[in-house]
Order: C-alpha cells, then sequence, then structure tokens
C-alpha cells in the first residue's frame, strides 16, 4: 500500500540528480588527473610513425604571438594518454557509419593525359644549389588508398609533365657514365596488376601498362629496359604484393629480378638458392592510411625474406650521416613492431649502402638507384654480384656519376615503382644527385 | 581555446568549473570566471586582450555618461552614438579593412598595399553585446553598471565570447551580479554540454570531412568532381554547418545553465521550418534579434509604408550577410535572404498559405541548400565552376564511383546526421520523461540513460578528438 502511493506521486528527482552531478564531475576530475600524469603520455605513435608533439618551449616572442598556447594545446591532445588505443576504438567506432566493403580513402592525383611529347625537351633543374636542400628527403607519400575486401591498392595517376623529367633525368645521366650498362625497371604497384581498366577507369585512375611503356618509349636507347610488369602479371595468382602496404613482396621483386638477369644475359639464381623466412603480423602503410580500417586488420600480411648466400652483412651511411654502420641484409623483424616488418630488408632507407660478397671474386659490382621499393629487390643480386652498392635517391648526398666512375661500377640499375617515376618530387631528387 | 579540445574538457573547464565551486561568495565565484575568461580568451593570442579590454571600457564609460545625463536627451543621444560608433570603427577595422582596401586596389589601383589585419577571435558577437549594452542603458532597460570588471565579464565570459550565443545585456544584467543555481538545472546543463560536444566533436567533424572531399577548396580539383560529388558534398555542408554552430550554442547555454546563467535559445531546429521567414526566427535567433531589435525597429522596421521597410529590410540583411565573414559573397548570401523574405511578404504570401506543407519544406530546403553553396565559396570563379559542376557542366560526370562509395561508407552516419538536425531526440527525450512518471520501469530507464548518457557522449567525443588535435570551430572566423 505505501509502495503504491509512492510511485504515484510525482518523483522527486533531487537524489537522483544529485547523482548525477556527481558521476559526471567525477568523470571530468579523474579524466583531468589521469591527463595530468605525464608518465602517461605516449612520445611516439608507431602507427603513424612519427613522433609526437613536445611540449612547447616559452619564448617572449611565442607567447605574445600565441604560438606557445597553440602548441601547448597541440602537445595536450597529442600526446593524451591512451592514444592509440583511442584511436583505433575511433577507427571501429567508424565502421559502423556504414557500409564499407570497398572504400576510397584519399583522392587520386589530378593526371594530365598523355599528349604529344614537345620535341626538344627542356625541363631541367632550375636553381639547383637552392633547391637541393629544400627537395631532399622527400618521402614517398600515398595520395589515396582504395579498399576492396581485405586488400588496399593506390591509385595511379599519370603526371606526364613528371615523367617526361623522369626519362629526361635518366637520359642525360647515360652520357656521364659511358663505361657502365644503365638499366631501368619501372616497377607496377598492385592496383596496376589487380585492378580491371574499368574500375581504374572508375576510380580516377591511368592504366599502368601504358604509362611504363610510355617511359621505355622515351628513354635513350642506351638505357636497357627491363619489362617487370609482363612477368609479374603473368603471375599474379602468387603473393606479389602486400595487402596492407604499398609495397611488394620480395617474391614480386624476384620475378623483376629474374628479368634484369635476362636482359643483363645472366643467369638468375633459383629462389630456392636463397634462405627463406617469414615473419607474420605485418600491417603496412596502407593500413596506417586507411585509419586502421579493420577489413585490414583482420588479416595482416607475412613478410616473407630471401636470404642471400655468402653474406649477409651489409654496410651503409645513416641519414644522419654516419659512414660505416653496420645492419643485415635480411634482418630478424620478428621483433619489430607490426607496422615495420618491411624494415627487414637492407636495414631500411639509407642513403648509401654497400654489400661485399666473400664468395664471389670477380670484380663485379652493380649500384641500385631506388626508393623503398629497391629493398626488396637488392638481396637477390647478393648471390651474382661481388660488390653491390644501394643509393637511396631521396636521401643520398653525392654524385652519382662520382660514385659510379670512382668504383668502376659496371651495371646501373634505376629502380623506381611507377608512382614514383610520376612523383615531380622524387625525380627532382633523382635530378639532384645526377646533375651536377 | 575551443571547446571541442581536449584541453579545454580536460584541464581548463574542469579545473575552472572546480575552483568556482568551492569559492563561497558570489563575488568570488565572479572574480574567478573573469579571471577564467580572460585566460581563456588570451589563450588564442594575448596581444587581442587588449583590445576586449578596451572595447569594454569604452561600453561601459559610455554607458555610464548615457545613465547621467537622464535629463540632457541631445547629449545623451550624442553619447550614444559616438560609443557605437567607436566600437562599429573598431569592428570594421579588424574585420573588414584587409577586404575594403584589396577590393579598392582591384578596382582603381590605388593603395599600394593591402592592410593585412588579423582577425581578433570573437570581436564580432563581443561587439554587439557591449553595443547593445550601451543601448539597453540609453533606452532605460537596464541600469548601467558601476563595476568596469563586471562589464568586461559580460563581454569576456568564455562561455559565449568567442562564437556566441550574441547574449543581450537586459537578459543578464541581474543575473551577473545576483544568481541561483538550481541542482535540476545544473543537471540540465550537464546534458546540454556533453549533447553539443558529441554534435561538435562527432557529427559536425565527420560531415566536415566529407564535405571537404566532395566539395574542395582548389578549384583545379574541384572542377573535375562528378555532379554527385558536389550535391552530396553540399548536402553534408549543410548538416555540417547547423550541426557545428548550434554545437557551440548548446555548449555556452549548458554551461550557463550550470552557473545559473540562462542564455536565451540559439537555434530551434531551423531546418523543418516552412518559409525562409520562420528559417531566420529559428536560425542564429540571437543574431536576427539583434538586428531586429538594433537596426531595423530603430530604422522604422514597418512602421512607414512599404517603400522604407524594404530598404530597411535591405539594409539588415545586408548587414546579416556581411556580418558572417570579410568577403562579398556573404553579402550576396544576405541580399539573397532579403530577396527571399520580400518575395513572401509581398508576392507569394497567398500562394505560400495555400501551399501544402511538404512542398513549403521542399521550397525552403532548396533555397536554403543553395544558399550554402553561396556561403561557402568566398571566390566567384570557385562558386561558378562548383555551380556549374553540379549540372556536370565542367565536362565532368554526373556520377563515379569514388562519391558511390563515399555514400555508401557512410549512408549509416549521413541518416544520423539528418535526424540529429530534426526535433526527434528531443521529442523522445521529452515523452520519457513524462512516461516515467507513470511506471517504474520507465522511470529507471530515464534516469540511467539521463546518467549515462552524458559521460558517453562525452568519452565517445573525446575518442574522436584524440589524433584530432587542430580542430577550431567553424564560426571562429566570425
Amino acid at each position: 500500500m505505501l509502495r503504491k502511493t509512492r510511485f504515484k506521486k510525482a518523483p522527486s528527482q533531487k537524489g537522483y540528480l544529485s547523482l548525477k552531478v556527481i558521476i559526471f564531475s567525477l568523470f571530468l576530475i579523474i579524466m583531468t588527473v589521469i591527463a595530468l600524469i605525464m608518465p602517461l603520455r605516449p612520445t611516439k605513435s608507431n602507427i603513424e610513425k612519427r613522433t609526437l608533439a613536445k611540449f612547447p618551449k616559452v619564448s617572449f616572442q611565442t607567447l605574445v604571438n600565441g604560438k606557445y598556447f597553440s602548441d601547448v594545446t597541440t602537445w595536450y591532445a597529442d600526446t593524451f594518454p591512451m592514444r592509440e588505443s583511442l584511436m583505433s576504438d575511433n577507427a571501429k567506432f567508424k565502421e559502423a557509419y556504414g557500409i564499407q566493403t570497398t572504400q576510397m580513402i584519399g583522392q587520386v592525383s589530378p593526371q594530365t593525359k598523355e599528349k604529344n611529347k614537345a620535341a626538344t625537351p627542356k625541363t631541367t633543374l632550375t636553381k639547383k644549389t637552392n633547391k637541393a636542400d629544400k627537395i631532399k628527403n622527400v618521402d614517398e607519400k600515398l595520395d589515396n588508398v582504395f579498399i576492396s575486401g581485405n586488400r588496399a591498392y593506390s591509385v595511379y595517376g599519370f603526371n606526364q609533365t613528371a615523367v617526361d623529367k623522369y626519362t629526361d633525368t635518366i637520359n642525360r645521366f647515360v652520357d656521364k657514365v659511358p663505361n657502365s650498362k644503365v638499366y631501368d625497371i619501372v616497377v607496377p604497384t598492385s592496383s596496376g596488376i589487380y585492378l580491371s581498366d574499368k574500375t581504374t577507369k572508375e576510380l580516377g585512375g591511368s592504366n599502368q601498362k601504358k604509362a611504363i611503356n610510355y617511359i621505355y618509349k622515351h628513354l635513350n636507347k642506351k638505357v636497357n629496359k627491363v619489362d617487370a610488369f609482363s612477368e609479374i602479371d603473368n603471375h599474379s595468382k602468387e603473393y606479389l604484393y602486400f595487402r596492407t602496404d604499398h609495397h611488394w613482396t620480395a617474391k614480386g621483386a624476384y620475378y623483376a629480378y629474374g628479368q634484369y638477369m635476362k636482359k643483363a644475359g645472366k643467369t638468375p639464381s633459383k629462389l630456392s638458392d636463397y634462405k627463406h623466412r617469414a615473419f607474420k603480423g605485418f600491417l603496412g602503410t596502407s593500413y596506417a592510411y586507411s585509419n586502421q580500417a579493420s577489413a585490414l586488420g583482420d588479416t595482416p600480411d607475412t613478410v616473407h625474406t630471401y636470404q642471400p648466400q655468402g653474406t649477409n652483412t651489409i654496410k651503409y651511411t645513416d641519414r644522419l650521416n654516419q659512414p660505416n654502420q653496420t645492419g643485415k641484409i635480411i634482418a630478424d623483424a620478428s621483433k619489430y613492431d607490426e607496422a615495420s616488418k618491411y624494415m627487414a630488408f637492407i636495414a631500411g632507407d639509407e642513403p648509401y649502402e654497400e654489400i661485399h660478397n666473400p664468395k664471389i671474386k670477380d670484380g663485379s659490382s652493380v649500384v641500385v638507384i631506388k626508393e623503398s621499393f629497391g629493398n626488396a629487390f637488392v638481396p637477390f643480386l647478393v648471390n651474382n654480384y661481388e660488390n653491390v652498392y644501394v643509393v637511396d635517391y631521396r636521401y643520398y648526398d653525392d654524385q652519382l656519376a662520382k660514385l659510379v666512375n670512382e668504383k668502376h661500377i659496371q651495371d646501373v640499375i634505376f629502380l623506381n615503382n611507377i608512382s614514383a617515376a610520376s612523383t615531380d618530387t622524387l625525380i627532382d631528387n633523382i635530378a639532384r644527385i645526377t646533375e651536377n | 581555446m575551443v571547446f571541442s579540445s581536449l584541453i579545454f574538457i580536460f584541464f581548463f573547464f574542469t579545473i575552472t568549473m572546480g575552483i568556482y565551486w568551492i569559492t563561497p561568495s558570489l563575488k568570488g565565484k565572479n572574480i574567478v570566471l573573469l579571471i577564467a575568461s580572460l585566460i581563456f580568451y588570451a589563450w588564442g593570442g594575448p596581444t587581442y586582450l587588449i583590445l576586449l579590454l578596451l572595447m569594454s571600457a569604452i561600453s561601459w564609460i559610455g554607458s555610464l555618461r548615457v545613465e547621467a545625463l537622464e535629463n540632457k536627451p541631445r547629449r545623451r543621444m550624442l553619447v550614444l552614438w559616438i560609443t557605437t560608433l567607436i566600437q562599429l570603427g573598431l569592428l570594421g577595422y579588424f574585420k573588414y579593412a584587409g577586404l575594403f582596401t584589396a577590393t579598392l586596389k582591384h578596382f582603381i589601383g590605388w593603395p599600394q598595399h593591402v592592410l593585412e589585419v588579423a582577425l581578433p577571435i570573437g570581436i564580432s558577437f563581443y561587439t554587439f553585446q557591449l553595443i547593445t549594452y550601451t543601448v539597453d542603458v540609453y533606452r532605460n532597460e537596464a541600469k548601467a553598471q558601476r563595476s568596469y570588471w563586471m562589464v568586461l565579464l559580460y563581454a569576456a565570459l568564455y562561455f559565449q565570447c568567442i562564437a556566441g550565443p550574441i547574449v543581450r545585456y537586459q537578459d543578464v544584467a541581474d543575473e551577473i551580479t545576483g544568481r541561483k543555481v538550481k541542482l535540476e538545472e545544473v543537471g540540465r546543463g550537464i546534458s546540454r554540454f556533453s549533447v553539443g560536444l558529441f554534435k561538435k566533436a562527432v557529427l559536425a567533424n565527420s560531415c566536415a570531412k566529407i564535405a571537404d572531399q566532395l566539395c574542395p577548396m582548389d578549384i583545379s580539383v574541384l572542377q573535375h568532381q562528378s555532379a554527385a560529388a558536389i550535391w552530396l558534398g553540399l548536402l553534408m555542408y549543410m548538416l555540417q554547418i547547423y550541426l557545428d554552430f548550434s554545437a557551440y550554442s548548446d555548449m555556452a547555454i549548458g554551461m550557463g545553465w550550470m552557473v545559473g546563467f540562462h542564455f536565451k535559445e540559439n537555434f530551434n531546429y531551423p531546418y523543418i521550418s516552412q518559409s525562409i521567414t520562420e528559417f531566420w526566427r529559428r536560425w542564429h535567433i540571437s543574431l536576427s534579434t539583434f538586428f531586429r531589435d538594433y537596426v531595423y525597429i530603430p530604422l522604422g522596421g514597418n512602421r512607414k509604408g512599404a517603400f522604407r521597410q524594404i530598404i530597411n529590410m535591405f539594409v539588415v540583411w545586408a548587414a546579416t550577410g556581411f556580418w558572417h565573414g570579410a568577403n562579398w559573397n556573404y553579402l550576396l548570401w544576405g541580399l539573397y535572404f532579403f530577396v527571399f523574405l520580400v518575395l513572401e511578404k509581398w508576392v507569394i504570401k497567398g500562394l505560400l498559405a495555400k501551399t501544402p506543407r511538404v512542398f513549403k519544406h521542399i521550397y525552403l530546403l532548396v533555397i536554403i541548400y543553395f544558399g550554402w553553396l553561396l556561403f561557402r565559396y568566398t571566390n566567384f570563379n570557385t562558386l561558378m565552376v562548383a555551380f556549374k559542376g553540379m549540372f556536370a557542366m565542367n565536362h565532368n560526370q554526373w556520377l563515379d564511383m569514388s562519391t558511390k562509395m563515399i555514400f555508401l561508407n557512410n549512408i549509416y552516419f549521413i541518416i544520423f546526421a539528418i535526424i540529429a538536425c530534426l526535433p526527434i531526440a528531443s521529442m523522445a527525450y521529452r515523452w520519457l520523461k513524462v512516461e516515467m512518471r507513470r511506471r517504474f520501469v520507465s522511470r529507471v530507464a530515464f534516469y540511467i540513460v539521463d546518467i549515462v548518457a552524458p559521460v558517453a557522449l562525452v568519452l565517445i567525443s573525446t575518442m574522436t578528438l584524440v589524433g584530432n588535435s587542430y580542430n577550431p570551430f567553424l564560426y571562429f572566423q566570425f
């Protein structure tokens, strides 16, 4: 009886309201306290591959113009405790936004149609010295990721000005190394192999085969062109590209190596001649770029490596310009974090590297001028050359011709993925080390 | 500092509110609020704090003079005009000097150098607030405030200083010096604050991301966008701008309730309107009432014949548009509404009355939708490219795969965002509140929702704000 009347009256809300206010206040206070515990704050992000914002230093100027405060705000958010797990929770949350079986993140960069090339190409690098500093250290950048099923692609857009600059740069270089043979390998990316022409077109992309043909057509006769596309395309059923990363696998690189050896009139080593090791759990650049799409995250890649005979040691100059560092041609990537397993190959992107195979004593030598696609390619050459030199043109400071002539390098290989060979800023870097 | 930043929520707001609550007297509480507000303001650039202090001082002195000259109507009016013109002059200089000199240079080649004046944060809002103060005193609708610090608190209060609502002095005059906090209102304030944060951090920001992708500002990218992309992008922009702006007002009103201030509602579900006239009664209410009470009516309003009324409306809508930003497209945007308001008043009034609701609603949405196109693109060339693009007149496709994909990838979100612009959630909340008096189960359900929801909303917002460190409110530029 008592109970009934109690509930029929307009209920007093005081108790529950106090509870509401207390719970909300406690929540804010606890979060604030957690946020102020400095050791909980992360300092770097593995998934984004960057160092997080640091607490700014005070100066009169930054205090007055407000930069100090905006930097504090950035630091506070950028190093918020539990950042990575909150970010991946957020990624999961966003998957509820819609039907995400296929996704496009970013946009294919505007492309130029193939036109008749001007008769006399005059694309030279202007103001060499000043520009050199600015254009150095340009990393490859994904501008789009298309996800279909559990595979990510980066759609390629043809850029004629850039591609013409690429061929001109290499054509000019050939004459500077008259005693060497120059090879050019333009590698397709996974979208060129796996996406149909129709899909590529609908996504605003260009045909990679045509783009590579265009490049090879405009390269000097003295440049030996290696047809990696057909060989990779013929084996497209195999695991030649990562699904969660923009790189090719070592096996993809192996087919390009085979084609190169054929072109050079040599016998390629069999894949079984290399020591195989696999590193599971690789979630690469596309996964990070897609903000951790679970379509990719649920099925990580495996990095297969093939270690050459004779040696596994590599000597290199690092990006801080310190020479004579030692590393491994194939490193044990099982301890690397999930985003960095491609670093297993030749110690990652170092400006300059040397490998000497003690098993070969014929004085043979080769230099590979590459971006990161070259990393998976280089180890295969070690079975066939006494000296393998590697130049990452994005970070290398010296002149390539000087290196080739001083070391009497016989074979010079330019290796680029099609996207790099069409990226203006990267080609400026090739020009920087070849045009003095 | 913006409301949708982690440092605001989990540092500034929590700490200043904590100190506020443990401070015993109202005088002490006001000091806490004032200091907090000045820090909040200085965070975005300490130099502009001087301007805020100066403009508040002008209003403070002006209003005291106006009150003292009670029996000298002509001098009284003169003081009012001087005070107001100084404020408008400062607003004009800091906001429009760049645009005016650039335009002059474009047409007559003079002056040689375009003035580059950075826009002080919130100046459009607090200038108007300070103007209402002096005018309210002049009209004897409020008493002049003796204390400079209280005038400053009124202008600088961080709840509304930088993005509104524009609070009229007479509405809060009494609450500055004597206000009561009710537990029930604190509870409501918490809910309102959390909903606002969620609307901004989760909904508006996601809408913005889609809109920016589909309707880019860069003309070279824009001209290749498919027609469908621009249509969908503009829809997302339409949702974004409401969710973003009303979120800010929600948070301001919520924080006001937490300490005993009652700000008037600034948005009342504008997209459910049936006419442009109604839309402007529901959209940014504090701005349109400002222009009504401090410009339109003093100009004579509708009391001096139809011709004068049209002139008055023209002035008000040109000003309303231009207030939104220092670019000519905003002026056009205001006049665009002027045209429809005139039409609705004198030409299609009878027609509208006979039209079924659904068609009136479609009419309203179409006009508003294209209005946002005018609002988005400050550059006329870009605007034309976007408009032509909507009808595939840039040699662009009608529909492309990316747009289809973006639409499907976000389809549930888009539906949710549309619902968030309608009064459905608040109707459900009110229904639950009534229902709970009848049954025990629904009461428990209501209590749980009401206690858990704010925490959950702030948590989700936190999640989306993490890693998104730069994230300003859209209405900052005003």
